[in-house]
């Protein structure tokens, strides 16, 4: 058990049976009744954030997180396999848990796993990924309205809308929280 | 360098805005005055909690005293030695709080009062000081804090504790009168399964409505002192949880009318009434000043204190003596008057887009202990 006094960034403390990461905390005095702390929670689970505030002293059992650094090595139809860098150990994620993240790894990258209470639970991609072209249609002569898009292939067979000037072969980076173009390298 | 370029042109900022807020009040026609920091005896409020000093003089007799948690004892002793309109921008010690963030356990506080005066008029000082402040320093009546614009056009919004609380939260105040229903409604929002509270519920028994055990009314005498203290963590429960986070952050507002479980040094509205007239300005969610028609009646004054000390034991907190010579100045009379008490450097903070306090000061509690 954690008291609000041993609270830290980035630790995990169990709330309704899931794992809410500490992303901010603050101490609040009011001056007329106990202190309390607010704090900026993220349940691991359902990437949810919460505002909350408890009263100071208050307890929580804390979940033993951290994250590994590993080499994105493949995936099959099930599974996405992994070597952690540590200690070149192989493990592997279910397919269907990081479908989302996995789209935007080139084999080899490096990425976080996330343990949480020692086991592996997912994983950590940046923010903003650059990524090859790979198919593009040209540009149709005369089409000129800013704002107009085409879809283009990256080189990890996602598909993405961009501006209709970018060519096959370039790099262009891609934003992982929202799918949407972020610009050329 | 770019960080000693960036201290010094806090420091020439903070400089200004106490210039400013000085030019302010003695256009208004206020005396600045200085009180002590150092004092004997100091505030009872059993949730701030004072930092101790000792000293000797030259043939080694010891003291005992306080820095001051704020100079509101000494502010008050002058009004009953009829000054009438002042202020004072001094230094302020607490302990047991947070360092860094939003607290020092050094800062810097502007604390008025006026004479013949009640809380709508420091409203009134308040808005206008802030407003003044804002068009000097930035030329427009609003300003970016982290990113949000923030309006303080005249007037600002008020509204009373009672409307926060049936407006973002659906609670009757007046009916958590009875601590017991206040109880129920902490259960019935799953404070508790999300582990909120769990420290909250004293085994109290399930007294009548009315009853002794759930008297959170101080100022009618018997009150339930585990009441008053359970009543006043779940007012917090609720307010930081519901309220707090929902009050406007684009503007200016005033949030008056406390209950009396949450305004030892206020005034009461009427005899009857289960609100005093208390109010906390919050601009951009940050609440930066606390302001009452200040409670003159030394008997009630002394009454209160009482129960202070009372609740201070109860929470295994240091005896604090009661100042007498306060109560004293009570006795000579004191005409009708309003106070507020303001955090300049949170102030500051908002003025100058700065998040936290240690950015603020060119020396922070933090850095220098640890």
């Amino acid at each position: 058990m954690v008291s609000t006094s041993d609270f830290e960034k980035g630790m995990v403390i169990k709330m309704d049976n899931d794992p809410w990461q500490i992303v901010d905390f603050q101490f609040v005095h009011p001056g007329k009744g106990s202190a309390f702390v607010r704090m900026t929670l993220k349940n691991l689970k359902t990437n949810k954030v919460l505002e909350k505030s408890f009263k100071s002293g208050e307890r929580f059992e804390e979940i033993e997180f951290e994250y590994k650094k590993a080499i994105y090595l493949y995936k099959d139809r099930k599974n996405t396999v992994f070597n952690l860098k540590k200690d070149g150990q192989r493990v592997s994620l279910p397919l269907e848990n990081v479908e989302n993240e996995v789209a935007y790894l080139k084999e080899q990258s490096v990425v976080d796993l996330i343990y949480i209470g020692g086991e592996l639970n997912g994983l950590n991609i940046p923010k903003k990924v650059a990524l090859k072209v790979i198919e593009a249609s040209p540009a149709i002569k005369g089409d000129t309205v800013t704002g107009s898009t085409k879809t283009v292939t990256l080189e990890t067979g996602l598909k993405i809308n961009t501006p209709i000037f970018i060519k096959e072969g370039e790099m262009i980076l891609v934003n992982t929280e929202t799918g949407e173009y972020a610009g050329r390298t | 360098m770019k960080e000693i370029k960036k201290i010094k042109e806090v420091q020439i900022k903070r400089a200004q805005i106490l210039d400013l807020t000085r030019d302010f009040f003695k256009k208004r026609g206020f005396l600045e005055v200085q009180t002590p920091i150092l004092t004997k005896d100091i505030s009872t409020e059993p949730y701030i909690d004072p930092v101790p000093v000792k000293f000797f003089d030259d043939k080694n007799k010891i003291y005992r005293g306080y820095l001051i948690t704020s100079p509101e004892y000494s502010l008050k002793k002058l009004l009953a030695l009829d000054f009438d309109k002042i202020f004072e921008i001094t230094k302020a010690f607490r302990q047991k709080e947070a360092l860094g963030g939003l607290h020092n356990p050094e800062f810097t506080i502007l604390e008025w009062y006026r004479t013949h005066a009640d809380y709508r008029h420091i409203m009134k000082d308040t808005e206008e000081l802030v407003y003044d402040l804002v068009k000097k320093l930035h030329h427009h009546p609003y300003f970016f804090y982290q990113r949000q614009k923030i309006d303080v056009s005249l007037p600002w919004l008020r509204i009373s504790v009672k409307q926060a609380f049936k407006k973002y939260a659906r609670i009757n105040l007046d009916k958590t009168r009875n601590l017991q229903y206040l109880e129920t409604i902490i259960k019935q929002r799953g404070y508790k399964n999300l582990r909120f509270a769990q420290n909250l519920f004293s085994p109290c028994p399930s007294g009548r409505r009315g009853s002794a055990r759930n008297r959170v009314d101080p100022a009618r005498g018997g009150a339930d002192l585990s009441a008053q203290t359970n009543w006043n963590d779940l007012f917090y429960l609720i307010f930081l949880n519901e309220i707090e986070p929902q009050l406007p952050k684009d503007k200016a507002i005033i949030l008056y009318d406390y209950p009396l479980p949450q305004a030892a040094l206020a005034k009461r509205k009427n005899k009857k009434s289960f609100y005093a007239e208390r109010f906390e300005t919050y601009i951009g969610g940050m609440e930066i000043s606390n302001a009452f028609s200040e409670l003159l009646d030394w008997r009630e004054q002394l009454k209160r204190l009482k129960e202070d000390q009372k609740l201070r034991k109860r929470l295994k907190k240091e005896f604090i003596n009661i100042d007498k010579t306060f109560i004293q100045a009570l006795k000579l009379g004191i005409p009708a008057s309003g106070g507020n008490a303001l955090g300049i450097d949170r102030l500051q903070m908002l003025l100058l887009d700065i998040k936290d306090i240690d950015e603020l000061l060119p020396f922070p509690a933090r850095k220098i202990f640890n």
